[in-house]
């Protein structure tokens, strides 16, 4: 894992709200027997990343020894998944995370908190349209 | 007899999501679904992640797979 990289918000728009900055990146997402390139929703909100049925399946994800779960999504509906581990490359940076498999396909990727924001330090720097992502450090 | 072939050239996910920063009118055709997006187009979408990756994949594509913004349901 080396350097940093900057990314920009995704600007979409809404009726209601106007202009929104979503914070969608690309990554690659690297399980025991494919990668598969994807965008995620970077979450702060979120305990643990989460990933589709199939694209689970795709990269080679299994059952067999991985920890059933239930988590609760923003809308109160319950989503179970299977807690996996896996690497996600976003730029030259490439760490290891665990995330839920989800049992729903139509569920949107995203990545939560769990590994990932004890990975990488963070920046959400949504007046000048910049995230800034990079290898975690000791420094408060 | 010598064939002439026309190899394409694998698009790095950069120059995918590249485009699709470009091209925000395209990815709004498609509100709250999955979008594979390769060879500077939208080459499938739809509301499950499987049958449009595979459909994809089916086209030859190594793609950027999406989720798009839905105006009318704002993330909470």
């Amino acid at each position: 894992m080396s350097g940093s990289v900057r990314l920009p918000f995704e600007v979409v728009f809404s009726p209601r709200l106007g202009r929104v900055k979503w914070p969608r990146i690309s990554a690659m997402i690297i399980g025991p027997k494919a990668s598969l390139r994807a965008q995620f929703l970077l979450d702060s909100g979120a305990d643990v990343s989460l990933i589709p049925r199939s694209m689970g399946q795709d990269i080679g994800l299994s059952i067999k020894g991985a920890v059933k779960c239930e988590g609760r999504a923003v809308g109160g509906a319950f989503v179970p998944y299977y807690l996996c581990s896996v690497q996600v490359q976003i730029g030259d940076l490439r760490i290891p995370i665990r995330v839920g498999w989800s049992m729903i396909d139509q569920t949107r990727p995203i990545l939560g908190r769990l590994d990932v924001f004890e990975l990488l330090d963070i920046d959400f720097r949504q007046h000048t349209n910049v995230m800034l992502l990079r290898p975690a450090s000791n420094q408060a | 007899m010598a064939h002439a072939h026309t190899v394409a050239r694998v698009e790095t996910i950069e120059e995918q999501n590249q485009w699709l920063i470009d091209h925000p009118e395209e990815e709004a055709k498609y509100p709250g679904e999955f979008i594979a997006v390769a060879d500077d187009r939208i080459v499938a979408h739809g509301k499950a992640f499987g049958k449009v990756y595979r459909e994809a994949r089916k086209l030859g594509y190594e793609p950027l797979m999406a989720f798009t913004y839905d105006p009318e349901v704002e993330t909470l």
